[in-house]
């Protein structure tokens, strides 16, 4: 009989989430130390104000401590959980900026830094454009493409934070760029 | 190319890009196959690695965040019973109070059926029936309750005997003698003074209640008295001409006081005495939210009463209506017995009976005034016809009989 066997990260991540239940304030920093960056390079991924980008990332670990201890919906995949906070509070956001549009230039990434040359302004209005053409997918197809391309998982490991098979993630996946590929095709970008 | 090979090609593509080739090195190898060279240029301009935060901010939402799973930590440990009950939200802890009241309740309400009295949940169990009798609206439904409560109360009083046990206990049933004397009510001997057989006389197979104290070989009978039925309902006849009550069978004697006329369909309210399982004599009639005024033609408290006090009293007393209640009541015991003798069917000959005759002899005001009060009469102060006025000997029915 084959056992089911789990990568590192996921033993050490299940290791930590036992203690984070038992109050030990250590794996509780670890937890933090280890996602922060990750949850953060998520969020960037998908909004571009850094400040929003912030809040958000601390917003997933209030979420998480709530959740912790909470016995009916347990926690099972913690970098699952965690991206896929991320993921729900990025779509609460452009849902509530939706509502009411942001206004406020200065936060754009590229504008309020010093210095910037003509190519990096280009590169970062075109970055601007891509996030742009991402939320017109849906939100699964967001989460996909970031976990992707932002974090860099392998099929494997984006089907075990999405709890999907592989062969569905690869199918999100191509509908997603496909959805793409022809909008960029529109502007010439391909 | 096939879809399938296509997927193939893309995902070798993405292990590619991830991997930090250019753009130009991870199409060498790809077929020529324009839809996929295009979706792997969006997937390379898709690629874009993940910033590192800034350090400070990263800090400062560590700091937030242990601060906030130690104030969790602690609030946990700070977390008393009433601060859990007061956490639950308003419709559980609603639900949980009413399964807690009921569950009381339905406890309490098992293990004081079984209670006797004087014992602790006797008078629980006592008010769990009256509110089980206030509750019943129907007529029938509840003089059946009545029924099982009055043996309910007998089932008590013999289990209080066999006890052996002297408390002071209430029953009601139907009063017999036996062949050798001995008076009871629902097979439960009742031990009473010298005068009380004779008077009982009177009473014989009415549906009476009974206040004493059990005793081993009884109980000891401080009164008697007949036990009233409230009805209330629709007055109906069927086609043999017997009125009933929301089918309570009734009886109607020309000592019964009819404040409305018997007319089917009126709904009623009536104060009656047991005749025997089945029917009712009815003391008092009126239709329900009407003022009692005795109509023409009918019969009215003075008509009814004025034969005992002619003959009786000399004058006309009419100074206390509770007195008038119970010289009705006497006649109409009188009246129970006589019916159930004779089973008469037309009231009229009830007036007519020797019964009603000797009635008139054993008023209280005669007793009174030959100063013969017995010492009941005076504990209690009420004058019930048992227990307040002796009987002659010679004039009872048993006597004349």
């Amino acid at each position: 009989m084959l056992r089911k066997t789990y990568p590192l990260n996921d033993v050490e991540d299940h290791q930590l989430l036992e203690k984070a239940r038992r109050n030990d304030m250590q794996a509780i920093a670890m937890i933090h130390d280890r996602y922060y960056p990750k949850i953060w390079g998520y969020v960037c991924y998908r909004i571009s104000n850094k400040q929003i980008c912030e809040d958000i990332t601390a917003d997933v670990f209030m979420r998480f401590l709530g959740q912790l201890k909470n016995t009916k919906k347990e926690i099972n995949h913690l970098s699952g959980w965690l991206m896929g906070t991320a993921n729900h509070l990025v779509m609460d956001y452009y849902r509530d900026a939706y509502k009411k549009p942001l206004s406020d230039l200065e936060n754009h990434t590229g504008m309020k830094e010093k210095g910037s040359t003509q190519e990096h302004v280009e590169h970062s209005i075109r970055l601007e454009e891509l996030k742009s053409q991402l939320r017109n997918l849906t939100p699964e197809q967001q989460h996909v493409l970031s976990l992707r391309f932002s974090q860099e998982f392998s099929l494997e490991e984006t089907a075990r934070v999405m709890q999907k098979s592989v062969g569905s993630i690869k199918l999100l996946q191509h509908r997603a760029v496909e959805s793409l590929r022809k909008q960029f095709e529109k502007k010439g970008w391909v | 190319m096939k879809n399938e090979e296509r997927l193939t090609f893309f995902e070798h593509a993405i292990s590619k890009i991830q991997a930090g080739d250019a753009l130009e090195s991870v199409l060498q190898d790809m077929p020529d196959d324009p839809e996929l060279i295009q979706s792997i240029q969006v997937a390379f301009l898709l690629h874009t690695p993940a910033p590192l935060p800034n350090p400070l901010s990263q800090q400062s939402s560590k700091q937030a965040f242990i601060s906030a799973a130690r104030k969790m930590t602690g609030d946990e440990k700070k977390i008393r019973f009433w601060d859990r009950i007061f956490g639950i939200r308003l419709a559980t802890q609603l639900i949980i109070i009413s399964f807690v009241l009921l569950a009381s309740l339905t406890i309490s309400g098992l293990v004081s059926a079984q209670s006797l009295p004087g014992q602790p949940l006797y008078s629980f169990k006592r008010t769990v029936e009256k509110m089980q009798l206030a509750l019943t609206r129907d007529a029938l439904g509840k003089l059946q309750l009545e029924e099982v409560l009055d043996a309910r109360r007998v089932n008590e009083v013999i289990r209080l005997m066999k006890s052996e046990k002297n408390q002071a206990v209430s029953f009601a049933g139907w009063l017999a003698q036996d062949q050798k004397g001995v008076w009871s009510v629902q097979g439960i001997p009742l031990i009473m003074d010298q005068e009380s057989p004779v008077w009982n006389a009177m009473l014989n197979g009415a549906y009476i209640e009974v206040h004493g104290i059990s005793q081993t070989d009884g109980v000891l009978v401080r009164t008697l008295e007949l036990r009233m039925f409230y009805l209330n309902g629709r007055l109906q006849q069927n086609t043999n001409g017997q009125w009933s009550i929301n089918g309570i069978a009734i009886r109607v004697s020309n000592q019964s006081q009819l404040f409305t006329p018997l007319n089917a369909g009126v709904i009623v309210n009536a104060t009656a005495i047991r005749l025997n399982t089945e029917e009712y004599l009815i003391l008092v009639l009126s239709a329900d939210g009407s003022e009692k005024r005795a109509p023409n033609g009918v019969e009215d408290l003075n008509n009814s009463t004025d034969f005992l006090s002619n003959s009786n009293r000399g004058t006309s007393t009419d100074d206390d209506l509770e007195q008038k209640t119970d010289d009705l009541l006497l006649s109409t015991a009188v009246a129970t017995r006589t019916l159930q003798e004779t089973e008469l069917s037309d009231d009229d000959e009830l007036e007519q009976t020797p019964s009603a005759t000797n009635f008139r002899t054993i008023t209280p005001d005669e007793t009174e005034t030959d100063g013969e009060d017995t010492p009941e009469a005076d504990d209690e102060g009420t004058e019930t016809p048992t227990s307040t006025e002796t009987p002659e000997p010679t004039d009872t029915p048993e006597e004349d009989d």
